[in-house]
């Protein structure tokens, strides 16, 4: 359950329900006293920033507030490469390697030798097997992982 | 805690500065009055410029509602407040008030009473 806290008006501590004494001022402002130790000093007219035990002073003295500001900088996630259903990690680290022209090489050598069977095929009538094919044939429509996406399917 | 010879300060525009309780109504020796009670006041003092304006005179006897107390007024979850002064505003015998305007802050519980 979540209870509504307030907060003191002169040492900033929480007040829980039950606790502590709403005063009224002649300009109907309202403030919050967690204890009569703050009550009393109210009265006295006391500034909160020069009670050394205050959260006011020890904001004005920076106290305690290196800690938490040294922490926040010592966070970095890393980047987690991880396998997908289709390739393995080690497949998805070989196409991450491929210099950048790579692909598009064999794509064209793809091509060429297509272009070269037809060619043959129109003189000669016989389609020449391609010879221990050095790389491997890499079918238009599939790969380019990067640029068109899977679209086969 | 408003008794017999409490000298209270007033909290609306009829014309009285400071007045004095006489007595406390609501009961057979009832001897304090909280928020909310209603007493019987006789006038102390005039605010000084509307001597003439006012609707009241020094030494009138008044019905008043307790508005402002010093007293803590616990509410029913345990949380308390008070306010700083004493103050009162002036009525008259039907429950109607005598001023038109009241001054300074004053407590959501008297809503459910009148004014």
């Amino acid at each position: 359950m979540v209870i509504a806290t307030e907060l003191c008006a002169l040492s900033e501590y929480r007040i829980y329900p039950g606790n502590g004494k709403l005063m009224i001022r002649r300009d109907g402002k309202p403030i919050w006293l967690g204890t009569s130790k703050a009550h009393s000093l109210t009265l006295q007219r006391k500034k909160a920033a020069k009670l050394v035990w205050t959260q006011a002073w020890r904001r004005l003295h920076k106290k305690g507030i290196t800690e938490t500001t040294a922490k926040k900088r010592t966070r970095r996630t890393n980047k987690v490469q991880r396998a997908v259903v289709g390739a393995s990690l080690d497949d998805i680290k070989k196409k991450a390697a491929e210099k950048s022209g790579f692909r598009s090489q064999q794509r064209e050598a793809a091509l060429k030798e297509v272009k070269a069977r037809k060619t043959t095929a129109k003189k000669g009538g016989k389609v020449q097997a391609p010879k221990g094919s050095t790389f491997q044939k890499v079918p238009k429509h599939m790969g380019g992982k990067g640029k068109r996406g899977g679209t086969q399917r | 805690m408003i008794q017999q010879q409490t000298i209270l300060k007033v909290a609306d525009n009829s014309g009285a500065k400071t007045v004095k309780c006489i007595k406390v109504l609501g009961g057979f020796k009832k001897r304090y009055a909280k928020l909310g009670d209603i007493v019987v006041v006789s006038v102390q003092q005039l605010r000084n410029k509307s001597k003439k304006t006012s609707k009241v005179s020094k030494g009138e006897v008044f019905r008043a509602l307790v508005v402002r107390t010093k007293k803590k007024y616990r509410k029913k979850d345990g949380s308390s407040f008070f306010l700083q002064e004493n103050a009162v505003a002036l009525i008259n015998k039907q429950g109607n008030p005598i001023g038109t305007r009241i001054l300074g802050p004053i407590p959501k519980i008297l809503k459910k009473q009148n004014l």
